[in-house]
């Protein structure tokens, strides 16, 4: 058995001036931009020096309990004070500056409903508190986006987690904001809820909105994000294109799973190839380590060629942000 | 309806659950049903001292900012503990118009409960010594007390959750016995301050001897005492705004 490798700490150097077009933490064009931001509760250290920017797009902000998003997260929307470095919101620093909530939207983790509110005055509240003179059309049209017209007249109190939550997005969309910070968003919503928040996150991305969403359900981040920053320790462990990030990891083998009949010779001569590493057997499936998949992918079908091995499948089992964030925060 | 307004019926509706409603309603009353209990055999002088004991001793130095600090410490309290911060703080408005709301808030969700237990006291009282003087002076004092009360307790609930302990300690370690026994103390003292304005506005016929005990060393007057309030009011939205623009909103 070979020993996992050690954890991957791809901290990028970023120094203290952002240069935006080079390096994966940094967004081409930022809307928000942290600088070297960290975050002290006492002795504990729940951010440490995070440079990072934002962009229009969704970002996924990943890392597992304790990682730090949260904190990153709050420091990003103004609710936390950062202990070092600073945070500014389209050119606005939030603490000093609260106009900049026109255009910032947050969807916090925690509960944050009046339960003895209906959905309506809830989020026509919100619509109330960022100066709108007709809250009741804005609300409106909140509810409808996160489909909750029809129990929009019930307290908030009676609703289910999903209903909460997209009561929470319904107010923080309310005054069309342009920065949308959402805190775990899905928790406690069901499938078709999920579907439709996201198809919502990300009309609001593609019509140029900043949208970052910290979550820790992989798959759902995956199928919304193009960019995710990965936390590990409250310090930042990889950013970018989730399929650059792996690639970036030259130190750890692909893991590729072929199903071959017979899959026995087929393993005996792939142990020859200089782009394996390793190869296990289980009935008629093989599972490969390999330190260049293009090779492999080219070796493979030439070798059961000669062989007159039948290959029914090739499949690269890491390339997934759950493989990738598994490299990253457990190291195998 | 503008964004200040919208917090402060928001809050009010908040603070003034049905279960405070009605429990701090019944305390409000409370010394008036004792007084009239009281008046029904007293003599006309035994009746003065009796109101004069109730309004001071009781209603404005106990009643008052019991139900206040209560009231108070939770408009930002229990938002910060409800974490509805966040939903309240994110929004383009100043960190001290938002604390302006609040503490109008506080001040007229407590005043709706202590102004109803003011005015059936006064109300009983101008029956009993037949003059509604008490009354007008009964209830301007009782609004000194509870928006100075709430000036101090409204940031307090916000920066810890022992707010409501602290404020009976205060009442009744400092304003009822230290402040009480050390007359130089009178001018740092809620109660004080709120019994020199309601002996300076009620009629003569207060009992010369609790109005003294309870205003130390102050001079009657409402002027005065509306001023200091008005004053702790300032400082209060001050103090509140800075803590909400650079502390942690969690």
């Amino acid at each position: 058995m070979t020993p996992p490798p050690p954890r991957v700490d791809r901290t990028p150097d970023l120094g203290a001036i952002p240069a935006p077009a080079a390096n994966p933490a940094y967004a081409a064009n930022p809307t928000i931009v942290a600088d070297s931001v960290s975050k002290f509760f006492g002795q504990k250290v729940a951010v440490s020096s995070v440079s990072v920017s934002f962009g229009p797009g969704i970002t996924g902000l990943l890392g597992p309990n304790g990682a730090g998003k949260t904190t990153l997260l709050r420091m990003l929307s103004g609710m936390l004070v950062p202990s070092e470095g600073s945070v500014t919101v389209l050119g606005r620093h939030p603490r000093r500056d609260p106009a900049v909530y026109r255009d910032v939207g947050l969807v916090p983790e925690e509960s944050s409903i009046y339960p003895s509110m209906t959905g309506r005055e809830y989020v026509e509240y919100a619509a109330t508190l960022s100066g709108f003179t007709k809250p009741r059309l804005a609300a409106s049209r909140a509810l409808h986006e996160v489909a909750l017209e029809s129990d929009a007249d019930r307290s908030l109190g009676g609703y289910s987690k999903g209903m909460r939550q997209r009561a929470k997005v319904a107010a923080a969309l309310v005054h069309e904001p342009t920065v949308l910070l959402l805190d775990e968003p899905l928790n406690g919503t069901d499938p078709v809820q999920r579907a439709h928040l996201i198809a919502a996150f990300r009309r609001l991305a593609d019509s140029g909105h900043t949208v970052i969403v910290s979550s820790h359900v992989l798959q759902e981040v995956e199928r919304m994000a193009s960019r995710v920053i990965a936390m590990v320790d409250g310090r930042l462990a990889a950013a970018g294109d989730i399929h650059a990030i792996r690639r970036a990891m030259s130190d750890i083998p692909y893991r590729v799973t072929v199903a071959a009949q017979p899959a026995r010779p087929l393993a005996r001569e792939l142990m020859g190839e200089e782009s394996v590493d390793g190869v296990t057997i289980d009935g008629t499936t093989l599972s490969i380590e390999t330190n260049d998949l293009p090779a492999l992918g080219t070796a493979v079908p030439l070798l059961a060629h000669q062989l007159g091995v039948r290959v029914t499948g090739f499949s690269p089992d890491d390339e997934s942000l759950e493989s990738v964030f598994r490299y990253l925060v457990v190291g195998r | 309806m503008t964004a200040a307004f919208a917090i402060m019926r928001v809050t009010a509706k908040n603070v003034l659950g049905m279960k405070r409603l009605i429990g701090f309603g019944i305390l409000a009353v409370f010394p008036a049903g004792v007084f009239m209990l009281l008046a029904r055999t007293a003599t006309e002088i035994d009746r003065a001292e009796g109101f004069t004991t109730m309004s001071m001793t009781m209603f404005l130095a106990v009643i008052v900012p019991i139900i206040t600090i209560v009231v108070s410490a939770s408009v930002l309290g229990a938002e910060r503990r409800g974490n509805t911060l966040s939903f309240l703080m994110l929004r383009p408005l100043s960190r001290f118009s938002i604390a302006g709301a609040k503490l109008i808030s506080a001040i007229v969700a407590s005043f709706a409960i202590t102004g109803v237990g003011a005015a059936v006291l006064g109300f009983v009282g101008g029956l009993a010594l037949h003059d509604f003087g008490y009354l007008t002076a009964l209830l301007a004092a009782t609004l000194i007390g509870t928006a100075g009360y709430s000036a101090v307790y409204m940031p307090l609930g916000y920066l810890t959750e022992r707010s409501t302990l602290i404020g009976f300690v205060y009442i009744f370690i400092w304003e009822l016995a230290i402040a009480g026994a050390i007359s130089g103390l009178s001018g740092t003292s809620l109660l004080r301050i709120t019994s020199s304005a309601y002996a300076g506005l009620a009629p003569s016929g207060l009992d010369i001897d609790v109005v003294d005990a309870m205003i130390g060393s102050l001079a009657p007057g409402a002027g005065g005492a509306a001023i200091k309030v008005i004053v702790l009011g300032a400082l209060s939205i001050l103090f509140t705004g800075w803590l909400l623009r650079t502390r942690d909103l969690t």
